[in-house]
């Protein structure tokens, strides 16, 4: 994907100035800083336990960093003011709904959450969206892994963010639904959304991205364009990375 | 504010429809608490005892105890799939979040109750009719107070490996005031005085209410931030 | 505190140690037995600094709490843990020389008077604190739940204390000796006494307090430095 740079996209969406976040003995982000403008897609690639979470974890407000700071949209993330949570959309490793309730009812009740106009209307048009009418008033539970992730999407999307964070978004999904899945993402990322992804997989971290980091052990140890990217240098910069922090 | 009233609603709603589905909270601590009575009807003689004298406490001890239960069971269900980060991540205010959990763990515990009351009444050959404004009172005054720590509580301990431990030895201490309070209100209402004659009690579990929503509300933000 | 006192350590020490000395002469040496209980009642200069201890860690308990949530700075979690640990020592201490003095007073070990039974809740209370701690993972989660738990348990006490006050009304009053009112009706030599244990008790915690604060801080020291062992490459 490449984005259209215009004035607008100029902007800086995400301002991280040295975050860092222990817990007791482990230290899972070390000093971490970067800036992302508007409408940019950052791929941030790294092996299980490099902190990858945790530092979306901070930068979505619900962990406060241990020091440092951030500035999302113009909010300082410390401060954790509502407003900015208004902007920022997670997928995470749960799917954050509630299996007793049917889509539309998840729906509903996140859209009063985030205070939307015409609730019911935006959760239809969303689950729409991604693809989940048919089954909008079954419950979640009966759901295959695939449509619990869109249907993830759809929560993450309802209250219409610029920001996303996808916390690894394609695991556990087989191949139709990471197409589907990798489908989504791009529409999102062409609406001009600043998106920030996690992943181990570096083919599909690779399909789709304005920049790529990989984050080993804490720290970024590269951050640079994904544009003209060389796919087998940067293969081996990752494994050098990993092999070289054991 | 009014947007405050709606996050409340909102969340109220989502755990009443959840609830209406399920019927799993009502059902457990219902039959929870009446197996407590019944346990403790097998453990004492009631023909040489005063149902009058016992029963106070082994009613507030089932309310109590199946009530734990809920407030167990109702964090759970917002841990299970990461719904409480979920919530987190939306503009709601944190303290929003609390009164939503806690006005629907009230809701299930009177519902509860309520369907405990004339059980009871059966069992211990107990009037409760003629009082039941009083009672109602009563019940009211005390689950108020155990919701509003027990949702703090609660809240903290979900994020336990513990938690169903940690829940009852971190509440029951606390709530002796309350405990000691409801009983002896309760049978004093049951020997037929007036609830007037027990305004120190009104008044030490009403302080208990409001000290502890005023800590909760003060301190909720701590505990929800991961 | 004293912790910032470079030449503290040992001077306090010292000086515990000859108040404690000053003490245990008093109560065994200068004042005279009581009348109508005996011997036994000698345990009161115990029981009470106990007592006074155990109220006033609890009470460190919660101003560092409601510090801690108010600075996020570790150094009043610090505090916090170890004052909670040493009131539950002094409180446990209240709660065995209680029965103590009752059994031959009294006639029995327990009686569900007020002072006693808000005692062992405040004990429950604490425990409860302690064990939260020590079940949950270190870092900023547990010292923001054992506060929560701190200013909690704390704001109970004046509760607890006057429904277990009202609780026993309707009850015959046991005969509540000294502790009923401190300095009423006691003799001149036992004040004093009572004084010099109160305060050679205060020393010994700040004592405490000092030493578990340099073992807390010492923990903390080797983590940091495993911690950059740990990421030093």
């Amino acid at each position: 994907m490449v984005s259209n740079p215009s004035d607008q996209e100029t902007e800086i969406a995400i301002d991280v100035q040295g975050i860092r976040k222990t817990f007791g003995l482990l230290e899972a982000v070390r000093g971490i800083s970067f800036q992302l403008k508007r409408g940019e897609f950052l791929t941030l690639f790294g092996p299980n336990g490099a902190g990858k979470t945790t530092l979306l974890k901070i930068l979505s407000g619900l962990t406060k960093p241990s020091s440092g700071t951030a500035v999302i949209s113009g909010y300082d993330i410390v401060e954790g003011n509502p407003a900015l949570r208004s902007e920022i959309g997670v997928i995470s490793h749960s799917a954050c709904l509630y299996e007793d309730l049917t889509p539309l009812e998840n729906m509903l009740f996140y859209a009063k959450m985030y205070s939307l106009e015409s609730p019911r209307e935006r959760s239809v048009q969303v689950i729409e969206e991604v693809g989940l009418k048919s089954r909008m008033n079954d419950r979640v539970h009966t759901f295959s892994r695939g449509m619990l992730q869109r249907l993830t999407i759809a929560r993450a999307i309802i209250h219409n963010p610029s920001i996303l964070f996808l916390d690894e978004p394609y695991t556990g999904l087989d191949q139709h639904a990471a197409i589907l899945l990798k489908e989504q993402l791009a529409q999102l990322h062409t609406e001009g959304r600043t998106v920030i992804m996690t992943t181990h997989d570096l083919d599909r971290g690779l399909e789709m991205c304005d920049k790529v980091a990989i984050q080993v052990r804490g720290k970024f140890v590269c951050f640079e364009s994904g544009q003209d990217l060389e796919r087998t240098s940067f293969l081996q910069k990752y494994f050098d990375a990993v092999e070289s922090n054991k | 504010m009014r947007e405050y009233f709606n996050h409340v609603k909102a969340i109220v709603w989502k755990d009443c429809v959840t609830e209406l589905k399920t019927w799993e909270l009502f059902s457990t601590m219902f039959v929870f608490a009446l197996l407590v009575i019944i346990i403790f009807i097998f453990s004492i003689n009631l023909s040489i005892v005063n149902s009058y004298d016992v029963g106070p406490g082994i009613l507030w001890v089932a309310f109590i105890f199946a009530g734990t239960i809920g407030l167990n069971r109702s964090f759970m269900l917002e841990k299970e799939n990461g719904c409480l980060q979920g919530l987190m991540l939306t503009p709601a205010d944190r303290t929003a979040l609390y009164f939503g959990k806690m006005i629907s763990n009230m809701v299930f515990l009177i519902l509860m109750e309520a369907m405990i009351l004339p059980l009871f009444m059966i069992f211990f050959n107990v009037d409760l009719v003629s009082h039941l404004g009083p009672l109602l009172i009563v019940i009211f005054l005390g689950t108020l107070g155990f919701c509003a720590l027990g949702t703090l509580l609660s809240s903290l301990s979900s994020h336990l490996k513990t938690r169903e431990i940690m829940l009852p030895i971190l509440l029951y201490p606390l709530l002796v005031p309350v405990v000691i309070g409801c009983v002896r209100m309760t049978g004093e209402i049951l020997a037929g005085k007036a609830l007037a004659t027990q305004l120190k009690w009104i008044g030490s579990t009403a302080c208990f209410d409001i000290i502890y929503i005023g800590v909760s509300l003060l301190t909720i933000d701590h505990i929800l931030e991961e | 505190m004293n912790e910032d006192n470079e030449s503290g350590p040992p001077i306090l020490i010292w000086f515990t140690v000859l108040m404690f000395i000053a003490a245990i002469s008093a109560i065994f040496m200068y004042v005279p037995t009581e009348k109508t209980e005996g011997i036994i009642q000698r345990i009161m200069y115990f029981h009470i600094p106990c007592a006074w201890l155990a109220f006033f860690a609890f009470f460190i308990v919660f101003v560092c709490s409601i510090l801690f949530l108010w600075k996020k700075d570790r150094e009043w979690d610090i505090y916090a843990h170890a004052s909670a640990e040493i009131g539950v020592v002094f409180c446990s201490l209240v709660l065995i020389t209680g029965p103590l003095w009752a059994k031959p007073v009294w006639g029995t070990w327990w009686v569900w008077d007020a002072r006693l039974t808000s005692t062992l809740v405040l004990w429950l209370i604490y425990i409860a604190y302690l064990m939260l701690r020590m079940r949950t993972d270190a870092g900023s989660m547990r010292a923001r739940y054992a506060a929560v738990v701190g200013i909690a348990g704390f704001l109970d006490i004046p509760i607890i204390h006057f429904s277990v006050l009202w609780w026993r009304t309707f009850h015959p009053k046991p005969k509540m000796i000294t502790s009923e009112g401190i300095g009423t009706g006691m003799a001149n030599e036992m004040v004093i006494t009572l004084g010099i244990s109160l305060f050679a008790f205060t020393l010994l915690y700040f004592l405490m307090m000092e030493q578990r604060i340099a073992l807390e801080k010492m923990k903390d020291e080797i983590d940091r430095l495993k911690r950059e062992k740990l990421y030093s490459n």
